[in-house]
Parts: structure tokens; sequence; C-alpha cells
């Protein structure tokens, strides 16, 4: 049986973290989250996680392109996405690759798409 | 064709709605007053975009946000005093005695499991299969309103807040699409 994917959820919302928790442990991904840039990095540097869901403002209202800076320089195998709320943050207006993201989810999340494309990363790894 | 008693209770609402959640946070003690007194409306306040902004706008008052070094503590105040209006907007078309567990499966993400089995066990896959749709469509209707809000932290706090409600319907989601117990 295949070893359960991981997830770390870092937003500085708890009540974000924790629902979505609920809905990727609904779908047989192990999680944790963080409740900021700085925590969400020393977890991903202890659980070594198959994917990074991050939010962008939290203790800095750049910190998610700091912690995804550090965490492509650590693991750049490791796909780390945007959780945003800016509404027109794109691939495109926001240069997220540049960023160090490896792609972007609009607040509210469309989770239906979320699982989509988290499910076909974990195969391409 | 609306009948004589619809003109007789019309000044009444127009009154109750016109209070504004700004009103209650500038005299609420703290979010639990702020949430008591929100709650005694039974949905029955403002809550249009310029309501929003209003309430936005009196929270960056008395919280000024800044870029660095924030205080994720007020920042959090801020997601959770949208919560909890969204919230009574959300459920104020069901049932009275519905009303109760709507709010404690909404208001709490941390228990969102606990809370939905709750929900599952009093009303029913079917329940909550008939409420979904209540939830949602008024949450759609929130959302747009906030769309309306211009560019800025009172429009991130307003997004940041529903976010975790669109989760919590979709957890609702899955429990009716599961197997029964």
């Amino acid at each position: 049986m295949a070893a359960k994917k991981k997830v770390l959820i870092i937003d500085d919302d708890p009540a974000i973290c924790e629902s979505v928790q609920a809905i990727l442990a609904a779908n047989g991904y192990d999680t944790a989250y963080a409740l900021s840039g700085k925590d969400g990095l020393a977890s991903f540097r202890g659980m070594n996680p198959d994917i990074v869901l991050c939010d962008m403002m939290m203790e800095d209202i750049d910190a998610g392109v700091k912690v995804a800076k550090s965490m492509k320089e650590e693991r750049p195998g490791t796909p780390v996405f945007l959780l945003s709320t800016i509404g027109d943050a794109t691939v495109d207006t926001v240069g997220i690759y540049n960023l160090g993201f490896s792609g972007v989810f609009q607040k509210p999340v469309d989770f239906d798409l979320l699982l989509s494309v988290i499910a076909k990363q974990s195969k391409t790894e | 064709m609306e009948g004589p008693g619809a003109d007789l209770h019309a000044p009444l609402l127009r009154e109750k709605m016109s209070v504004s959640p700004v009103g209650i946070f500038l005299s609420a003690k703290n979010v639990g007053s702020f949430r008591r007194s929100i709650r005694a409306l039974d949905g029955e306040f403002d809550f249009d975009s310029a309501a929003m902004i209003a309430l936005g706008a009196a929270y960056f008052e008395k919280y000024p946000d800044r870029g660095q070094d924030r205080n994720l503590d007020e920042v959090r105040l801020g997601y959770e005093l949208v919560r909890i209006c969204v919230i009574e907007k959300m459920i104020r078309g069901l049932p009275a005695g519905r009303k109760e567990l709507y709010r404690a499966a909404l208001s709490d993400a941390a228990a969102i499991g606990s809370a939905v089995d709750g929900l599952y066990r009093s009303i029913g896959a079917d329940g909550l299969a008939a409420d979904h749709p209540l939830l949602s469509a008024v949450l759609e209707n929130i959302k747009r309103t906030i769309d309306e809000i211009p560019k800025g932290m009172i429009k991130e706090r307003f997004v940041g807040g529903v976010t975790a409600l669109y989760n919590i319907l979709y957890v609702f989601r899955l429990k009716i699409r599961s197997p029964a117990p």
C-alpha cells in the first residue's frame, strides 16, 4: 500500500488551516499546518512534505514569498502553491514562478480543482 | 402581489435592517459581546458593501495594519468579525431549531469533524442536503457583495473571513456524499 502523501498548509487563520486539513484528510492525505511563515518553514524542515499550500500575507505582508523562496532553495523539487486573496493574482500578473511558487489558488479555494492539481502533482513525483 | 400586511410590516423591517455591524463593533467591549449582539439580531442587519466597508474601516482604525511584523491576533480578529456576521446571514432562512446547530458547525473549524457529525445525527443526510443549497446561495451572494469592495486590506479580511466558511460547506458536501454510517 502506497504511503499517504504529506501536505503542509501554512496560513495565519486557524479556521482555514483546520478546514483545509479536514478536506485533505478526507481525501487521503496526511496533513500538518502552521500559523505563520516562520513556523511553516520549521514544519517544512521537520516533516519533509510532498506538497506545500502557503498563504501570502501572514506575519509580514510578503511572508509567503520569503517562505517559498527558502523552501525552493532547500528542496527545489517540492511544489509550493500560493493561496491568494488577491482577486486577480495569476501566474502572469504576479509572476509566481519567479517568486518561488508552483501555482496559485484563489481564495475561496475551488477544492475540486485543488484536489485534482495536487493529485496530478503527486503522480508526477 | 403583496397584501396589506406587507405594508404594515415594512417600516419595522426597514428599521431593523438599519442596524449596522459597525455600530455594534464600536460599542462592543470584545469579540464575545460583538458576537452576542450580532446573534441577537437574527440576521436582521445591514450587510451591503457600504456596511462591510464601514465595519472594515472601524476595525482598521482600532487595529491598524502594517506591512511587517503584523499582529496576527488582530488579523485573526478581523476574519472572526467577518465570519460572525456572515454566519448570521447564512442561517437567517433556516428553521429556528437548526440555527444553533449550524452556528456551532460554522463557527469552530477546529471542531468541524464532531460538529458535522452532530449535525448529521440531528438532521440526517437529507437535512444537510436540503440546507446546503440555501447556505451556499447566501454565501455566494455575500461573496458577490465582497467583490464590490475596492481592492485593499478591508477586502482581504472579508475574503479571508469567508474562505473558511466555503471550506466548511465543502466538508458538508463530503458528508452528504459519504455513505450512511
